[in-house]
């Protein structure tokens, strides 16, 4: 069972309250920081720096990860854009298409598809979205 | 405003009339024009004109004002028509999309979609496959998928998005309002 604090809007976009955070037209995918002491994942955007201005960068915190799965070679190349999310079943590995919010169960894993074809495949206990307050702070592990 | 419309094109008729006037004048044009300034030496030949003649010179020159006023007005109705020569331009795609957003509740992308395929177009934001905003995604649907409906997006290219995208996504935003 995955809580999540955001839906998936538009397969662009991330949706927390009233807020809409489209990740893949005003965000840079920047990297992830991943805190295995606590299974904890995060995934951090910044915003462009042509038309995200305004916006503060954001990362996407996975609390009690119990299922991770990136694409092969990932990390291996220039990655620096979302190109869509969505939701795919456990054993459901083709990834040409991808469940939307309505579709989704709690048991689904979130799959953040980036540019090139790289992917990220997570699902947790807990999940959220939150702005950065201050410059830096995203990157600063705490344990 | 319609007074001062017509004041500047009687003003730009006699002003493009000119050149019209200015053509080679006849003999006796020539002696009619010049019959009074006798510092200017004339062709003396030319008998001086008589009063009918005088009235018909006259009517030709202001013939050709009529019919430079006349050019010019069809000249005006045919710009109001085309909307050339005036201050307002045809925005590009580029303003045109970014004018729909605050329509689309800030939201950068437009998704519409039919059981065949889902259309998604960004009206603004960061370039994807090096193709800048605004662009559009065509997925086919995938009729096979056991969650309904579902779409192939992975492999569909994005392209740059036409006129025609932008108009049915303004279609669309105006039935959402009614």
């Amino acid at each position: 069972m995955m809580k999540k604090e955001f839906l998936v809007g538009q397969s662009n976009e991330l949706v927390k309250a009233d807020k809409v955070f489209d990740l893949h037209n005003l965000y840079d995918f920047v990297g992830m920081v991943l805190e295995g002491g606590k299974r904890r994942l995060r995934i951090v955007f910044e915003p462009n720096p042509e038309h995200g201005k305004g916006n503060l960068p954001v990362s996407v915190n996975f609390e009690a990860v119990d299922y991770l799965e990136f694409s092969p070679n990932f990390g291996s190349r220039i990655v620096c854009g979302l190109e869509d999310m969505g939701y795919k079943s456990p054993g459901d590995r083709d990834d040409e298409w991808l469940l939307d919010e309505q579709q989704s169960t709690p048991d689904d894993h979130l799959f953040f598809r980036l540019e090139g074809g790289d992917f990220i495949r997570v699902h947790c206990q807990h999940a959220d979205i939150v702005e950065a307050t201050e410059v830096g702070l995203l990157w600063v592990p705490d344990c | 405003m319609e007074l001062n419309r017509f004041l500047l094109s009687i003003i730009i008729a006699v002003f493009l009339a000119q050149p019209v006037m200015a053509e080679p004048l006849t003999k006796k044009e020539l002696a009619f024009a010049f019959k009074d300034t006798p510092e200017i030496p004339y062709d003396a030949g030319v008998e001086p004109l008589s009063g009918q003649e005088n009235r018909e010179t006259k009517g030709a020159i202001w013939s050709y004002v009529a019919a430079g006023i006349a050019w010019v007005w069809r000249g005006v109705q045919v710009l109001r028509r085309t909307g050339a020569g005036t201050t307002a331009r045809t925005k590009s795609l580029r303003e045109q999309a970014a004018d729909l957003i605050p329509r689309n509740a800030n939201r950068h992308r437009v998704r519409l979609r039919s059981p065949s395929q889902q259309m998604d177009i960004d009206l603004a934001g960061r370039a994807h496959a090096g193709i800048p905003t605004p662009h559009t995604r065509v997925s086919p649907g995938n009729l096979r998928a056991p969650n309904q409906p579902a779409y192939n997006i992975r492999k569909s290219p994005v392209r740059p998005a036409t006129q025609q995208d932008i108009r049915n996504v303004r279609r669309y935003l105006e039935r959402l309002r009614r």
